[in-house]
């Protein structure tokens, strides 16, 4: 029984031309922030689209149909656990990858319960296992080249769905991804109310100017290399949004760039913040790479991170922009320090 | 042929010294030479060209001339105890007892021994015990050939045992794993240079107390004995050399590939000889000299892309031994 | 001199049995039998490698202790039946090795072992060939090679085991007339084991053999010397 016509990129590839994202425009598409994904509403239907990251041209289209929502899914990623946990959709989840990865209660318990399947890693999943749970599709983020097992499992009638929420470049166009989860649950109304919601708490969060930036530096070393998130990246757009001066917000790329530590030394001289060292205290810091100890901010400056909310923080930051963002403004600004959502001052 | 052979050294000598005045000012950072004169006898801990020089150039410097060397020396040792010009230091499975530790305290997901004590640590101790353990075959196995077969074993089963870490673990654990296990020369900080060259001394000592042994075992251990030497004592000698040579440099700059197998093969073929009180000089300098040349270039693609220290020596290595294989038959 | 009395010689049932047999200086010696009938476990049972089962060993009148490799390598010098040759070493540096017992401890080698080992290859006269890889030289060149390190290591006993199994006719006579001479001039007591009888019978002045019938060891001397007769003994 198959519930969604999915039409990938092969099969699509002699009528490429036509189909192509910028001819549908004239047709009304719903989506505003995200990049890799489209809804567009066409002759009383809506066609979900999804774009590849790499080439932005249609990956997968997907014909919503209304009377026939999914009801059983496999969620690979903590984001989609999510989102789904903002349209109340819990009970819906078939299939996760790992408990030890999962925040949220209920999900856990099901987990415990045995009502809800462990798959593992998204390159290595049990095909069988995922048949005999019952889902009806599988969403999963897309890191390596192609989902091993999708031909398999799309003979079978289990739908892939690859989620590149977290391709995307602005915090809204990340949390915008719930409209594929609401379109494809049936619950598009209550997705729709969700975004709106929170993007206006973010509008009206962000700071438009400040006369004083803070100047922040953001990421870790990953061995001999600092993995810093590029300038136009979801976290380069989180700091500019608090209003503070990230260090390589003019690097180009939407991903991380690398670079040695003797310019991380040199570039963090004048910098207040650190943010994302992945590494909840100092101490730890320091055993990971000694060397961190030379950088004036490890020193002077104040340094966050969200390890210390764990999971909570992987589940929920992606569709709680605004949490994060209000997280940042106080950090930079000092007011309220003490009522952060994710982050935690590393000491 | 003696002047020859002078000049090889005169160009070795030389070529450290360039090879390291070169390491010590490339970089993302410019430094002087007048920063270097002022870092010598002015230190100025604001500095930025300073901190560079202490705390990333220099000791970065030091494991080149530290690895390059005991590498070379350890893979010396080795070939000839085992008369086979295919052994490397990583023969008796040190590295593999690092990598195991490295491997269990990055991707088994025990954070306190990840976060508290750091990969170092690991990898010494990893090195420690399997050091222990091939010591203590050395002395129960009656010939050379099994001890290597041992090793290789233990390769074996310890690299299996990494697979199956490899294979359940986080996509994150996993490529800190990769990362180590590709080996880096920027690890080492300034304060630990110190204890670093108090074991590669001593391990140097042990291996110039043995080249006696090592000169005559060139013809088989059967062969030494009837010469004198005694077997025994010499191999477990040998053998604690090595294992401090590599178990250093496993632990401080993880796996570093090619170096042990290449360095002293190339020397063998540039001073045609199989004199150990010539090789071990040689293979220390000569092993310093690739080394310096490898990271230098590792330094200067840098600017284009991040490589390991490991892809560097093999991709460099190799065309090498095989050019002076060849010029060597031709 | 080396003196044998009375011994049983094997790992643990004998191989060998001999009533009385001694090795002086200034004379050749053959040892011949055939394969698997103990030749080399009688000369590592003369070295003390392996204890004998029954009798004693005497070294100038005195027991012979089971001794050190480094007393052992001043006292008994080995030649195997072949040498295959080493890359890169040097035919001169090969010679040295046969110094080792008398290098300081980490090796250093001085004028005297430099000229004794000169000497051994003027004397085994392949002296040219001296800066020569052991490995590009001929056989019978590389069999000259390891008897001159033998030289150099200038024991008062010198065993080689079968050193003319390899080489042709040419070179087996030179071998062994170079041997005859070193006997002679260096007043050393030196067993060669082969199986060429016709030229061990020309050149050793005593025939240890180890018949094909017994385990007792017999001595042959010169004047009994009689080609058929010790191939009848030998190998029937």
């Amino acid at each position: 029984m198959k519930h969604l016509i999915i039409l990938s990129l092969l099969l699509l590839f002699s009528c490429q031309e036509s189909n192509s994202s910028s001819e549908l425009n004239s047709n009304k598409n719903l989506v505003q922030y995200a990049d890799f994904f489209q809804l567009i509403q066409q002759d009383g239907q809506t066609i979900l689209q999804i774009l590849s990251p790499e080439t932005k041209k249609i990956e997968q289209t997907i014909v919503i149909n209304p009377k026939d929502p999914l009801l059983k899914v496999a969620c690979l990623s903590a984001t989609h656990v999510g989102m789904m946990q903002k349209l109340n959709l819990i009970d819906r989840i078939g299939a996760v990858s790992n408990s030890l990865y999962i925040y949220n209660s209920e999900l856990l318990k099901n987990v415990q319960d045995k009502k809800v399947l462990e798959l593992g890693e998204e390159m290595q999943i049990p095909v069988e296992s995922l048949v005999k749970s019952g889902c009806q599709a599988i969403f999963y983020s897309g890191f390596g080249k192609e989902f091993q097992h999708a031909k398999t499992l799309n003979k079978i009638g289990i739908d892939c769905l690859v989620n590149y929420d977290w391709r995307e470049s602005h915090p809204l166009g990340k949390a915008e991804w719930i409209l594929v989860f609401g379109y494809l649950m049936g619950k598009p109304a209550e997705a729709h109310a969700i975004f709106e919601d929170l993007k206006e708490k973010y509008l009206d969060l962000q700071v438009v100017s400040t006369n004083r930036k803070a100047k922040v530096i953001s990421g870790n070393m990953w061995g001999d290399q600092w993995n810093a998130p590029a300038g136009e990246s979801y976290q380069a757009t989180l700091m500019k949004d608090a209003g503070a001066e990230y260090v390589y917000r003019k690097t180009k790329g939407t991903g991380s760039v690398q670079l040695s530590f003797e310019k991380i030394i040199a570039d963090s001289k004048n910098v207040e913040f650190w943010l994302n060292t992945g590494i909840p205290t100092k101490k730890m810091m320091v055993a990971s790479n000694p060397k961190l100890q030379n950088m004036s901010v490890f020193k002077t400056g104040k340094i966050y991170d969200y390890s210390r909310s764990g999971n909570r923080f992987w589940e929920m930051s992606a569709i709680e922009p605004h949490k994060v963002l209000e997280d940042y403004i106080r950090i930079f600004s000092g007011k309220n320090i003490e009522k952060l959502h994710f982050y935690h001052l590393v000491e | 042929m003696t002047l020859s052979r002078n000049w090889i050294w005169m160009g070795i000598t030389l070529g450290i010294f360039i090879l390291s005045i070169l390491h010590v000012l490339l970089g993302e950072i410019f430094v002087s030479s007048s920063d270097f004169y002022t870092f010598l006898f002015d230190f100025d801990p604001d500095k930025i060209e300073h901190v560079i020089l202490k705390e990333f150039r220099i000791p970065r410097l030091f494991m080149c001339f530290i690895a390059g060397s005991s590498l070379s020396l350890a893979g010396l040792m080795m070939q000839t105890l085992f008369q086979n010009p295919l052994a490397g230091p990583y023969v008796l499975g040190i590295n593999s007892g690092s990598s195991l530790l490295v491997a269990l305290s990055v991707l088994s997901g025990w954070t306190f021994v990840r976060n508290d004590f750091g990969l170092i640590f690991s990898a010494l101790i990893g090195a420690g015990i399997f050091a222990v353990l091939i010591l203590f075959l050395a002395n129960f196995l009656r010939n050379s050939l099994s001890l290597l077969l041992v090793g290789i074993m233990i390769g074996s089963f310890t690299g299996a045992l990494v697979s199956i870490l490899q294979s359940v673990s986080e996509a994150n654990s996993l490529k800190l794993f990769t990362l180590w296990s590709m080996g880096s020369l920027q690890n080492v900080q300034f304060g630990q240079l110190g204890v670093i060259f108090l074991f590669y001394l001593l391990a140097l000592l042990v291996t110039m107390y043995y080249s006696k042994s090592l000169n005559a075992l060139i013809l088989g251990e059967k062969e030494a004995s009837l010469l004198g030497i005694n077997v025994r004592k010499s191999r477990i000698g040998i053998i604690c050399a090595t294992v401090l040579f590599t178990g250093l440099v496993t632990a401080f700059c993880g796996p570093i590939a090619f170096i042990g197998l290449a360095v002293p093969n190339l020397i063998r073929i540039l001073f045609k000889t199989q004199n150990h009180r010539i090789l071990i000089p040689a293979c220390l300098l000569g092993g310093v000299v690739f080394l310096l040349i490898c990271d230098i270039c590792v330094e200067l693609l840098s600017f284009i892309t991040p490589l390991p220290i490991n892809a560097i020596t093999s991709i460099i290595g190799a065309p090498m031994v095989i050019y002076f294989i060849i010029k060597r038959l031709a | 001199m080396i003196e044998v009395r009375n011994a049983k010689i094997g790992y643990v049932n004998p191989l060998i049995q001999i009533p009385q047999l001694n090795l002086r200086k200034g004379e050749l010696y053959g040892l011949v039998g055939a394969n698997g009938k103990g030749k080399s476990t009688f000369m590592k049972s003369v070295i003390g490698e392996i204890d004998l089962l029954e009798g004693e060993i005497l070294m100038d009148g005195l027991p012979i202790q089971p001794t050190l490799d480094q007393r052992r390598s001043k006292l008994f010098s080995f030649v195997s039946s072949r040498f295959a040759g080493i890359p890169h070493l040097r035919v001169l540096e090969y010679v040295l090795l046969g110094r080792t017992p008398y290098l300081g401890r980490f090796g250093q080698v001085t004028e005297k072992d430099r000229d004794a080992s000169i000497l051994a290859l003027e004397a085994v006269d392949i002296l040219h060939l001296q800066n020569k890889f052991t490995e590009e030289i001929s056989d019978g060149e590389r069999q000259m090679v390891a008897i001159a390190r033998a030289m150099a290591q200038d024991t008062p006993y010198v065993f080689l085991d079968e050193p003319t199994a390899f080489l042709d006719y040419k070179n087996k006579r030179k071998i062994m007339e170079l041997l005859q001479q070193y006997v002679r001039s260096e007043e050393k007591s030196v067993l060669v084991t082969s199986h060429d009888l016709e030229i061990l019978l020309q050149s050793v002045d005593t025939i240890f053999c180890i018949p094909e019938s017994s385990t007792t060891m017999r001595t042959i001397l010169k004047k009994d010397f009689e080609l058929e007769s010790i191939i009848q003994q030998t190998f029937h």
